[in-house]
């Protein structure tokens, strides 16, 4: 009798916990609408399999980091997500890995102060999600022209490898481009249209790494961050922006 | 396509502490009581915080020195009002006129009394490369000091132009006081300028000197920063005024500062080298030794974010 008690009340106590980690620790009143809206019918795992790092506080927000680390046994996800709640756009990013990856980093608009989640998806269906909120002091990053740019061939692709602590290979790139929101106006009340780069492609000499579906949430010139387990010898990104233009980088083929 | 420049937007470094509140109901008052830190020396000590609706923007140091048959004034301070304010202050101690004024650099908390300043038909001695910085930024800027401190404080702030440049050493005659102004350039900004008084020896660093709180690099070369502490420690002051912080009477309390630039530039091009994101760099704990200086978890931030920034078209030197 009393064992049966301690059986239930360790297994009332257990499902607490459980419904616990599916209450979003951000307290958003916004959370079930976006959850519909960017992740479908999925179970949402509040866990910590996502470490997300962005700044707590930003001045002005046109191009605000992030980098999302898959952390434990986070290999083999299937899609991927990046959502920044109070922004007119709120879908970052949308990648689809063909490998394991294990960290993702990209440059991104925030409108104002906001929560922001990186969103993963397993093979069992599991969102695995991480929250954190940005304070933004200036208001505007999406609705505001952007600060002056640097020069640079519109599509240019500058890219860079690195050896990281741990064995990881880290693929770091930037691509030239306004990221038009649609949403700013230039001072003669003249709008600036929406124009981004869309979608992006990345194959290395093992093959397909991931592909990347963007927003002009994404900041002018973003740079972008894939970590991969193995080394690339030769990397090839292809970008396509809404006007359909195609833009294209190799990397040096590898001296035998 | 319209590119409204907003490069300067880091330079509001001191900008970040809370979210405006409501706009006070009564007329704002700097309340200016100066110290008299050596003979007919004074401070005007500004608050070791953020830019706040509370403070009006009153987070740097300004002062005046009095000789015989004039005064100088140092830093007309973040808006029109404090500038008037500064100037009733010095009536209130000298009845001798206000010969010029020097302004340290163009940073808003230093510079955006200029205006108010000239009007009063004071001539107004700045650094060219710093005149330049503030008619480039200074627009933006002052719009960011409104949105922090509010616009009962900044009612009336224009910005404005100095005067006078001042490209090399400059000696101003007070009537038997006689004060030297010394370009000091290309570290904490391109356009720094301190002042020296022969008679007390009390030197006026300007921001080239923090103490007591983090460091603002948005225009900052820190190797050649480094190069001028070191200058100034060796300088024969007998008192230092800082930019922000009390009063230095010990070389040696210029050496945090010293090295914190000198771990701020460190860490940075680690982390750039090693191909971090700032967001990752950012995670990493601050040494002990710093975190008792104030607004640093802001500070370093934000230097830290404007340090990558710059690295983007000009990468560092691999060490």
């Amino acid at each position: 009798m009393l064992a049966r008690l301690a059986i239930g009340l360790s297994a009332l106590l257990w499902m607490t916990a459980a419904q616990a980690q599916q209450a979003d620790p951000m307290k958003s009143e916004m959370w079930e609408t976006i959850r519909a809206e960017h992740l479908g019918g999925g179970t949402i795992a509040f866990d910590d399999s996502i470490r997300l790092m962005m700044p707590e506080r930003v001045e002005t927000a046109f191009s605000v980091p992030m980098v999302a680390k898959f952390v434990g046994d986070l290999h083999d996800v299937e899609e991927f997500v990046v959502i920044a709640e109070n922004n007119p756009i709120q879908g970052v990013i949308r990648m689809t890995p063909y490998r394991p990856i294990e960290s993702v980093g990209l440059d991104m608009r925030l409108e104002q102060s906001t929560p922001v989640r990186a969103a993963a998806r397993t093979p069992d269906g599991v969102w695995h999600v991480a929250s954190t909120f940005v304070t933004v002091m200036t208001q505007g990053g999406c609705s505001t022209p952007n600060p002056e740019g640097g020069a640079s061939e519109l599509g240019a692709i500058a890219a860079k490898t690195f050896d990281r602590v741990g064995g990881a290979s880290r693929l770091k790139f930037k691509i030239n481009h306004p990221m038009d929101t649609g949403f700013a106006t230039q001072d003669d009340g003249t709008p600036i249209p929406a124009y981004y780069i869309e979608s992006m492609t990345i194959t290395d000499d093992h093959g397909p790494v991931a592909d990347l579906h963007t927003s002009a949430a994404m900041a002018s010139d973003p740079t972008i961050i894939l970590d991969l387990p193995e080394r690339q010898q030769s990397v090839k990104i292809d970008a396509r922006d809404s006007k359909g233009l195609l833009f294209e980088f190799t990397s040096n083929p590898p001296t035998m | 396509m319209a590119r409204r420049h907003l490069a300067g937007v880091f330079l509001l470094s001191l900008a970040v502490g809370f979210l405006p509140g409501a706009v006070r109901a009564e007329a704002p008052d700097y309340h200016l009581a100066p110290e008299a830190v050596a003979d007919g020396v004074y401070v005007l000590w500004g608050a070791q915080d953020a830019l706040t609706p509370e403070n009006g923007g009153a987070i740097a140091n300004s002062g005046f020195i009095v000789g015989d048959e004039a005064v100088l004034a140092i830093d007309p301070g973040p808006t029109a009002l404090f500038a008037q304010q500064l100037l009733d202050t010095i009536r209130g101690v000298t009845e001798l006129p206000v010969k010029e004024a020097v302004v340290t650099h163009h940073h808003p908390d230093h510079a955006f009394g200029i205006e108010a300043t000239v009007e009063a038909g004071i001539p107004v001695l700045m650094h060219p490369a710093a005149a330049k910085l503030l008619a480039r930024e200074g627009e933006t800027l002052l719009g960011f000091m409104t949105e922090l401190v509010g616009e009962a404080w900044t009612a009336g702030t224009r910005i404005g132009a100095p005067t006078l440049a001042v490209e090399t050493p400059q000696t101003i005659d007070l009537g038997g006081r006689a004060i030297t102004v010394t370009p000091m350039t290309g570290g904490h900004t391109p356009g720094d300028l301190i002042v020296f008084d022969e008679k007390t020896r009390t030197l006026f660093a300007g921001d080239l000197v923090f103490i007591g709180r983090a460091a603002t690099v948005p225009h900052a070369d820190i190797p050649t920063w480094r190069a001028h502490v070191a200058a100034l420690k060796a300088m024969n002051w007998r008192e230092l005024v800082p930019g922000h912080g009390p009063l230095v009477n010990d070389p040696a309390m210029l050496d945090t500062l010293d090295a914190y630039l000198a771990y701020l530039d460190d860490f940075a091009r680690t982390a750039w080298n090693r191909g971090d994101s700032p967001a990752e760099a950012l995670m990493e704990p601050l040494p002990e030794r710093f975190r008792g200086l104030a607004q640093v978890d802001v500070e370093f931030q934000r230097s830290l974010l404007s340090l990558f920034e710059r690295f983007e078209t000009h990468p560092p030197e691999p060490r």
